[in-house]
């Protein structure tokens, strides 16, 4: 089954030797682990290329689509639930010769069932005592995974679950998921589509690191918002984009050549604009 | 009482245990054992606010290395009596280098109504405004 990945949960750092494959049966010889580099591979949708962090209670209470092919989990927000990442505590597991079934909670309610296959061929002594140190009863892991539904049962099939390396990760994860939250309301109810981080926000972080923040603008308060929103604007003009040679005549009289091709570059990395007929010609994601 | 969702305990402090809104409830503290040495059944356990409250260890024991690791923080899951200590039922060890400030204004922020999307009941999120202590 082609679950429209360009990649198998090669994401985060590609967690492979923790995770124990991202096979399932039903996935045929369709998801293969790095599979091509194929020019006839459609494009998936950016949603389906981000991990949120989400706890328990969100996973568990999120609508699940009408057919029954696990695809398409939305969460009340609007946000599509593809793959996830969260922090648990095992309450119990059950070890199969075939895979691990972890039950695990956070204490947001509900229990989540996170699957992990076993590829014991392949692995190495350090895969191995990885998975013994996350097999054990009480302990807290993080989980990063494909979040499924089959028949209304809620699972995960783990690509990575580590235990922490110290208790602050369940802190940063919690205010993480509020964090995430809140800048997805923002982006929708804000006066620009990619509302800068406060800096004197309640949690004392901002969640992007200074040199990906975009690029600074001596204009004013609001100059860099309306450079991306004309930008964002100028890429939206045809069906397959624009070309950046265009954008670039379009606003050179309103700001700088350098700083339109900051904006567009940092855009691209932050996923909002990506190619499309070639790589001078770019969409809004 | 309504009936607490399987997996879902709210995270509290010291204050919040004592205030008698989470009684008979399961819950989570996180904090430091005061004393590896229990007197009779009970344990003093420093909460994540410098708070305190008595472990009942009727039905479960002290972690076993606690005394080699009296600095390690843990997290306890236990039912709140009705005089506010807790009955232990498990003991989850966290990491010594746990910051506890933050993770007290973090519980304070699940138990904020508007993020109760996010962190279910939980078991109950106070029915008063955000608990400002």
């Amino acid at each position: 089954m082609d679950y429209g990945l360009d990649y198998e949960g090669d994401m985060g750092g590609g967690d492979y030797s923790g995770g124990g494959g991202s096979r399932t049966p039903s996935a045929g010889g369709s998801s293969q682990r790095g599979g091509g580099g194929s020019a006839s591979r459609k494009r998936t949708s950016y949603d389906e290329q981000t991990i949120r962090a989400v706890t328990v209670n969100m996973m568990t209470k999120c609508s699940s689509p009408q057919m029954g092919d696990g695809n398409g989990l939305q969460l009340p927000d609007g946000r599509s639930l593809y793959h996830v990442q969260f922090v648990a505590a095992v309450r119990s597991l059950e070890d199969n010769s075939t895979h691990i079934m972890y039950h695990m909670e956070d204490g947001t309610g509900g229990v989540i069932n996170v699957k992990q296959w076993l590829d014991d061929s392949s692995e190495c002594t350090g895969v191995v005592e990885l998975r013994r140190a996350c097999s054990k009863e009480h302990v807290y892991l993080k989980v990063v995974g494909q979040l499924k539904d089959y028949d209304g049962q809620k699972l995960v099939l783990a690509d990575s679950i580590r235990p922490l390396t110290t208790a602050n990760q369940i802190t940063h994860h919690f205010l993480q998921v509020v964090y995430q939250a809140e800048m997805h309301k923002q982006g929708k109810h804000g006066s620009g589509a990619f509302p800068q981080p406060q800096s004197s926000s309640v949690m004392g972080f901002s969640g992007t690191p200074v040199a990906s923040r975009g690029p600074l603008n001596s204009s004013g308060d609001n100059g860099d918002t309306a450079l991306r929103r004309e930008v964002l604007h100028a890429f939206t003009q045809h069906d397959m984009g624009n070309s950046i040679n265009n954008v670039i005549d379009l606003l050179t009289s309103k700001f700088p050549e350098e700083a339109i091709r900051n904006e567009i570059t940092y855009l691209s990395n932050e996923g909002k604009l990506y190619s499309t007929i070639d790589e001078d010609h770019l969409g809004v994601a | 009482m309504a009936q607490q969702e399987d997996g879902g305990y709210p995270r509290l402090n010291g204050s919040m245990i004592c205030s008698g809104q989470f009684n008979n409830m399961i819950v989570s503290l996180v904090g430091q054992f005061a004393s590896a040495v229990p007197t009779g059944n009970t344990v003093e356990f420093v909460c994540c606010d410098q708070g305190r409250a008595t472990v009942i260890l009727d039905q479960a024991e002290l972690p076993e290395n606690l005394a080699a690791l009296p600095e390690m923080y843990y997290e306890l899951i236990g039912q709140v009596a009705e005089d506010g200590s807790l009955v232990l039922f498990v003991a989850r060890e966290m990491s010594a280098d746990m910051d506890m400030g933050t993770y007290n204004q973090m519980i304070q922020i699940q138990q904020n109504p508007k993020f109760m999307q996010y962190f279910g009941g939980g078991g109950g999120q106070m029915e008063s405004a955000m608990a400002t202590n």
